[in-house]
């Protein structure tokens, strides 16, 4: 078997990320409310996050666009990223 | 010539923008709700030279799409006609997310002047600036400001006036890539929609781009199926190509637009802003730490509050004591005037009682405040999200319910800082469980008369439990039912921490105390009057003793017992009182100090404590006895044998009046008809019109009692050991419980049909928190006596 299907189809969360790490926003899955919220805190397609903490449970802290904004994990399971390059 | 313009301030939650209007209004604004919604809204006057400008404070937006209250507000008021300039105030610490917004307010096209804010942060944090470079790149005036100090206050109105009259620059257009600029023009060039964006009174290009964004307020209000057709027919295309939505396109292109206009103005030296917040951070949120810093820093703030509030709220007391004493006294003693026991009574009575609670509210939105400005509530909603979750309501809903310990009025308008919606409503319903202050004094009364001392502080304990525990399944059970749905997720900003202002946080006092009182004014004064009026009519003419009589067979014989201790003529007895008056005086003074030690210092019987200040009363009688020794046994005998037996005589002569007054009143005759209703759940009549009073306000609970068990309000410990006589310690834990769960009072009632938004919701919490005091005290009246 060469590469699991598992990792080619499903993308990487940004509930994934470790703490300290570096991703690019790849898209978001959500309603229309939600996505033109995170859009405009500045969670859009290719921006830069910073996970800066991130706890067992409970929300999590990250960096983008010079701001820090907290959000929950079920939030962070719809926001799909991929490495910086 | 005097012109009239109209500035909106808009800008993010966070940019300074409150702390910036206010510096330029000062106290010369008002704060009202725009029609509807519980969403603020400020305006204030000031005057630049000739003009007189009307500004309006935005609520803080990230964007102005139409998905939450709040930006639907702010982009209205900014469409508005009479608006003739924006306002854009920028966190000039953070322009890369700050000037989304700008960019969504360029797109509008109205005139547009930027307040560069916090320009002091910025410095310090190592950012270049060229506003001359910025102002041409965006097409508007950049003014540098620092809103705490008013920096630039004056600059940024003169140049608002300037371009609102004198027509700024044209706004920097934002290009969304060839296609989608194509898409844009191609539906804008329609001639319905250049028809339907002229009878909308929006730009044809605005509208064309909230079409292709499928914005749902405004192809709602366009309505017309073959131009939102056709906006699809373009988008489609285009975001297949993409492989994203347009929507996301858009925001890609303004973030694009930003980062090119920063490039060309801006030079980052180096990224300090956050690393002491960070560090702050590190602490404050830690995944252990965080919760019990949190409840400290709570525990704080209710320490502060209640330290420098109660002595101030026993001068408020005192003063509506004094007030009521004046106007009492226009009208002879004894009086039986209407006016003067609605003035009394009612009025004062009513509306004073609620008065009382201002000191605290003030004080309590004041520590408030400052947690807020410093940017620490944010960090709480984040610490205490995820418990909260749990039972379907917000991170942000922790403060408010906190703040209803203290009093569930201000708890309630303290809401106004969650997500609107289903679980602001929920936390909204069950606030009145979280047993306020007020109700403190019920439990004080009931505890110790009924409970031995080792019990009062489990019990006292047991209450807030059961009620906190009660306001969280409440809140799950109706999130689960009647207001199901999905708890907006957390998404928050975390501003970096920074000192909060004495000037914003007393404004904000001042502004909370505002609203407390016009509701104190209005529906609260009204309520007090039909709760006086239930308690005084029918009004009783014939009594079943002859009060007045027995009142003057005590004063005379009084004056026979006075007569016969000074061995002086019923003539001549008044100059003989007059005579011993001050030594009497003195008598009692030291007999009431020695009293009120004892209630204060609780000391029992035969403690040492109690041998002391007994010797010292001792002593101060002897040393009275040998300053006066001819006169000092006439006086005391005067004081035991006639003064003392004619005062408790009309005490008591009073209340039973008082009694009989009440029972015949209507509020005693509903009390009578509740009883069969009330009797399992072992209260009888008396509590059930004392309850009826409670809802005025909690603490009316206990001169209610005083009344119809016809003991004078100022003797507790009287009114303790007739309850005492009367009923159980169970019955005692039953009425504790109802009086934390049941009926809020009026001021409650008030406050949420105001801010959950009608009659409706307001009912249903009285009629719900009432049904479930109910089956509760029901259940543990029934099942105790059945058990013990």
């Amino acid at each position: 078997m060469t590469g699991s299907p598992q990792t080619s189809r499903a993308a990487r969360r940004l509930s994934d990320v470790r703490a300290g790490e570096i991703v690019r926003v790849a898209g978001v899955d959500s309603g229309h409310a939600l996505r033109m919220r995170l859009l405009a805190i500045g969670l859009s397609p290719g921006a830069t996050v910073r996970m800066m903490q991130r706890h067992r449970i409970g929300p999590c802290i990250l960096a983008v666009r010079g701001a820090r904004l907290a959000l929950g994990r079920g939030m962070l399971s719809r926001i799909r990223v991929e490495p910086v390059s | 010539m005097s012109r009239r313009i109209r500035v909106a301030l808009a800008g993010n939650p966070n940019s300074g923008k409150t702390t910036l209007f206010n510096a330029i209004t000062g106290a010369r604004q008002r704060v009202g709700n725009y029609p509807g919604v519980t969403v603020e809204r400020r305006e204030g006057k000031v005057r630049v030279g000739e003009v007189e400008v009307d500004l309006v404070d935005l609520p803080g937006t990230y964007s102005l799409t139409a998905y939450s209250i709040e930006e639907r507000v702010a982009r209205e008021e900014i469409l508005r006609d009479d608006v003739d300039v924006v306002i854009d105030v920028v966190d000039a610490s953070n322009p890369d997310r700050n000037l989304y917004l700008t960019t969504q307010l360029l797109e509008i096209g109205k005139p547009l002047a930027l307040a560069w804010n916090m320009s002091d942060l910025a410095r310090a944090a190592g950012v270049e600036m060229d506003l001359e470079k910025l102002s041409a790149a965006l097409g508007a005036p950049v003014v540098e400001t620092v809103g705490h100090r008013g920096e630039g206050a004056d600059r940024l109105l003169r140049t608002a006036v300037e371009v609102a009259t004198a027509g700024g620059a044209t706004p920097a257009r934002v290009h969304y890539g060839a296609e989608l600029d194509a898409a844009l023009d191609a539906l804008a060039g329609r001639s319905d929609l250049a028809a339907a964006a002229a009878k909308l009174r929006r730009p044809a290009r605005w509208l064309a781009l909230k079409l292709l964004e499928d914005d749902e307020d405004v192809a709602a209000r366009v309505g017309d199926a073959a131009m939102r057709e056709a906006a699809r027919a373009l988008a489609a295309p285009i975001a297949a190509r993409a492989g994203d939505r347009i929507e996301a396109l858009t925001a890609d292109a303004r973030y694009g637009f930003i980062s090119g206009v920063c490039r060309a103005a801006l030079r980052q030296t180096a990224q300090l802003r956050h690393t002491t917040s960070d560090r702050i951070d590190a602490v404050l949120t830690h995944w252990l730490f965080g919760i019990p810093i949190f409840l400290l820093l709570m525990f704080g703030v209710f320490r502060f509050t209640f330290a420098l509030g109660e002595p101030l709220m026993g001068v408020l007391e005192r003063g509506f004591e004094w007030l009521g004493a004046t106007v009492g006294g226009w009208w002879p003693a004894g009086s039986d005037s209407l006016l003067r026991s609605l003035l009394v009574d009612g009025v004062l009575g009513g509306v004073g009682g609620v008065i009382t609670f201002v000191p605290n509210i003030l004080l309590l939105f004041f520590a408030i405040s400052l947690l807020e400005d410093s940017g620490y509530m944010a960090r709480a909603a984040f610490v205490t999200d995820h418990l909260m979750r749990k039972f379907g309501l917000q991170g942000r809903s922790f403060i408010p319910m906190l703040l209803g310990f203290g009093c569930t009025v201000p708890a309630i308008l303290a809401t106004r800082t969650l997500e609107q919606g289903r679980s602001r409503l929920a936390t909204i319903l069950v606030m009145p469980l979280m047993s306020c202050g007020a109700r403190l004094t019920i439990y004080m009364l009931l505890i110790p008369a009924f409970f031995p001392r080792r019990l009062q502080a489990p019990v006292m304990w047991s209450i807030y439990v059961i009620g906190i525990a009660a306001a969280f399944t409440l809140a799950r059970l109706l999130r689960w039912t009647l207001l199901r749905g999905e708890t907006h997720p957390l998404i928050i900003e975390l501003p970096p921490y920074r000192w909060p202002t004495l000037r914003s946080a007393l404004l904000r006092m001042l502004t909370q105390a505002g609203l407390y009182l016009r509701k104190a004014g209005t529906i609260i004064l009204a309520i007090s009057i039909v709760l006086w009026a239930l308690t005084t009519f029918p009004r009783k003419a014939v009594f079943e003793r002859d009060y007045d009589g027995e009142a003057a067979r005590a004063q005379s014989a009084y004056e026979a017992a006075a007569a016969r201790i000074f061995e002086t003529t019923e003539e001549e007895v008044a100059s003989a009182i007059g005579r011993h008056a001050e030594l009497t005086a003195r008598i009692a003074a030291l007999r009431a100090q020695f009293a009120e030690r004892i209630a204060e210092e609780e000391s029992p019987e035969g403690s040492p404590e109690r041998w002391t200040l007994l010797a010292a009363r001792d002593a101060g009688l002897a040393r009275l006895r040998e300053e006066e020794p001819a006169r000092f046994d006439r006086a005391l005998r005067y004081l035991d044998e006639a003064l003392a037996p004619r005062d408790e005589a009309l005490r008591a002569i009073e209340a039973a009046r008082r009694m009989e007054r009440m029972n015949y009143s209507f509020a005693g005759r509903i009390g009578r008809r509740m009883e069969p209703a009330i009797r399992p759940l072992g209260f009888d009549w008396r509590i059930g019109t004392a309850l009826i009073g409670a809802f005025a306000a909690k603490e009316v609970f206990v001169a209610q009692m005083g009344i119809v068990f016809s003991i004078g309000e100022d003797s507790v410990a009287a009114l303790r050991e007739r309850l005492r006589a009367e009923y159980t310690p169970l019955t005692a834990f039953s009425l504790l419980l109802f009086c934390l769960l049941s009926a809020p009072c009026m001021a409650t009632v008030a406050v949420t049909r105001q801010e959950a938004g009608g009659w409706r919701w307001a009912a249903f919490q009285f009629v719900g928190l009432t049904a479930v005091a109910y089956l509760v005290s029901l259940t543990v009246y029934q099942i105790g006596s059945r058990w013990l």
